[in-house]
């Protein structure tokens, strides 16, 4: 009851004109950027990043409630047009629905992409209503050492479930990729001792690298590069989008179900640290496979394997806003960058947030169901200007792309520095992207590094310096168990065949 | 070869990071852990994940096939520059001049050769996005010469 009292309460800080009004343009911004060929939910949030920066904290999140939607809803349509997957969560919507855009059924695969983003992300949202204070419950019951063996949790899961991409990657690439992060997080002053630590006598780097240039660098220049350096400026193949959006009775009843069940698998999943949206859009498809009719269908565009996936992909988005609202655990790259946004604003998530600026969390949450509900009536009408943005040439593209990222990363600071790093961080990707490298652990390694030093710091100083303080202490132990499981088991694997071959 | 390059370098990042960390000024009685216990954890990681690359490396000997001569370099090299020639200039030469250079060296290496057009483009978008964000936002993009424009008028 309480917690329909406090939604209630974010409804009326959300429904006025003003925040309305934001909410309705970060849905329009995070869908138009988002919509770009390559570019994810992480990046849209990223380079918008500067756009709310003159606002006050609650507007500034309600507009994000919306640009975070909005990139979710955008990266499916040029992934089912254009079968360029801005992440690895819309991976399977590409797969099934660039399939069924070649059959001329893109125009449905649009539409049930669109509806069951809406219902996933409703019942999603509802989902995380009531499992946020719950969470904020078990949160204030957690110690330091609980949250430093958290923290290592959730970075081993996404070096296990990432360091070995497609294309057969090694684990140790996962584990360069994330001390790499780690180091990023590093670089400036220590911020208890007031230590200067690799910033090189800079004096800009001593307020540390910023989360956002470093994602917007990885994502959307090494991605530019990445694409200049291997196919250049040639049109991609796109499908027209031929008669009614409408879906038909039969789309419909093929699609309810997998609207559902791709909500309740991508929640709970999104909710927990695994590596983002990647397994659940990937558990969801094998499981419409198998439980189809027709899974002869599928890989030639079956309605089933864009529905699923892609509701699992919203409700694991929304999922991911769990842990980070309640516990400031980033579990995915675009709740990483949501975090450093509350940073920006000087903000911790966490439990004490609901406590202390409950009109601000409470406005963030109901801003989603507005935000989605905008998505589906603006969206619907507005998918034929969203797909002329995808006809626009690729040199034009690309070099909007570099003008957005270059706007994204100075107007931060206003700070000359930071796009010497943004050209940095651009090349570092287009380098890890060419050898495969997951991009991932980097980015959580950046923003939890910190974190995970001061909690360290702390467990230690409350047992005066004793080490086996993570071990005693039970929930430690067993997640840090968890956790170097998740590491060695994958590490022996990989090391292992050869010693049967030789 | 391109992992065995990777390893390598993640191996000498590692070692320089040590080296670093051992410069860091320790010894605060106040304070368990001092600021570079983190650093030297992270610079053992570095050295343990490239000996994990190199391991897999030598001892599957299939590592990802990733051909380095299929790229082409040219259009990185172009971009590149444009982004550090806007680092280095953007303070005195203002917002419009590096970012229309920006997307013309952007068109450029996407193999579009109308540099006239795409300079005006590039005029247009930079001058508007100034706008946008001075005026709309209050974000404060460098003005550069422009600054003197406007005080004149302004």
């Amino acid at each position: 009851m309480d917690t329909l009292a406090q939604l209630a309460g974010g409804f009326a800080v959300a429904i006025t004109p003003g925040n309305l009004m934001w909410s309705m343009i970060g849905v329009t911004l995070g869908t138009a950027i988002g919509v770009l060929p390559g570019i994810g939910p992480a990046t849209t949030v990223a380079i918008l990043m500067p756009l709310t920066l003159g606002l006050e904290p609650v507007s500034a999140f309600i507009m994000f409630a919306g640009i975070y939607y909005g990139a979710q809803y955008g990266g499916s349509t040029a992934s089912i047009l254009l079968n360029t997957p801005g992440e690895a969560g819309a991976m399977m919507t590409a797969l099934e629905g660039n399939a069924m855009a070649r059959r001329g059924r893109g125009a449905q695969a649009l539409a049930t992409a669109a509806i069951g983003s809406f219902v996933a992300g409703t019942v999603a949202t509802i989902g995380l209503t009531f499992a946020a204070p719950l969470l904020v419950a078990i949160a204030i019951k957690l110690t330091a050492p609980d949250y430093f063996a958290l923290m290592i949790l959730s970075l081993a899961t996404v070096t296990a479930v990432l360091g070995r991409p497609s294309g057969g990657g090694f684990i140790g690439y996962g584990l360069a990729s994330l001390f790499f992060g780690l180091l990023l997080g590093c670089v400036g002053l220590d911020p208890q001792t007031g230590q200067a630590r690799f910033a090189f006598g800079v004096p800009e780097l001593l307020d540390g690298i910023d989360t956002v240039v470093v994602a917007v660098g990885l994502f959307a220049v090494g991605e530019t590069l990445y694409v200049a350096a291997t196919e250049g400026g040639k049109p991609d193949a796109m499908h027209q989008l031929k008669g009614s959006l409408w879906l038909s009775r039969e789309d419909w009843s093929r699609s309810w179900k997998p609207w559902l069940r791709g909500t309740f698998i991508g929640f709970p999943i999104g909710a927990i640290p695994a590596g983002g949206s990647e397994i659940p859009t990937i558990l969801s498809y094998t499981l419409e496979k198998k439980l189809s009719k027709h899974p002869e269908e599928f890989g030639q565009g079956a309605i089933e394997g864009v529905a699923g996936p892609e509701a699992a992909n919203n409700a694991s988005a929304a999922g991911a806003l769990a842990p980070l609202l309640a516990l400031g655990l980033p579990t995915s790259t675009t709740a990483a960058v949501l975090l450093a946004a509350f940073q920006q604003y000087g903000l911790r998530p966490g439990p004490m947030l609901f406590e202390s600026n409950a009109k601000l969390i409470w406005g963030l949450i109901a801003s989603l169901y507005i935000g989605n509900f905008f998505l589906l009536v603006l969206n619907l009408p507005m998918v034929g200007l969203w797909v002329r943005l995808l006809t626009i040439p690729k040199p034009w593209l690309y070099a909007g792309i570099l003008v957005l990222a270059s706007l994204g990363a100075y107007s931060l600071n206003s700070n000359a520095v930071d796009l010497a790093l943004l050209w940095f961080f651009g090349f570092a990707g287009f380098s890890m992207r060419m050898l495969g490298v997951p991009v991932v652990p980097c980015i959580l390694g950046l923003i939890l590094g910190p974190l995970i030093e001061q909690q360290l710091r702390r467990s230690l100083a409350i047992s005066q310096g004793d080490w086996t303080v993570f071990l005693t202490n039970p929930v430690s132990a067993i997640l840090l168990t968890f956790a170097a499981v998740l590491i060695v088991w994958p590490l022996i694997r990989s090391l292992r065949p050869m010693r049967t071959a030789a | 070869m391109p992992a065995t390059i990777f390893g390598a370098v993640i191996l000498t990042l590692g070692i320089a990071v040590l080296f670093a960390a051992a410069q860091i000024p320790r010894g605060y009685g106040y304070d368990v852990v001092g600021p570079a216990m983190l650093p030297q954890i992270i610079g053992g990681g570095l050295i343990v994940s490239a000996l994990v690359v190199l391991a897999e490396v030598v001892l599957k000997r299939d590592e990802p096939a990733v051909d380095l001569s299929a790229f082409d370099y040219r259009p990185v090299v172009l971009i590149s520059a444009a982004l550090l020639l806007e680092a280095a200039l953007i303070s005195r030469a203002g917002w419009v001049p590096v970012v229309t250079g920006l997307f013309a060296a952007g068109t450029l290496a996407f193999g579009d050769k109308r540099a006239a057009l795409n300079l005006v483009i590039g005029f247009g978008v930079s001058l508007v996005v100034l706008v946008a964000f001075r005026f709309g936002l209050g974000i404060d993009l460098p003005l550069g010469p422009l600054e003197v424009l406007l005080k004149t008028t302004g």
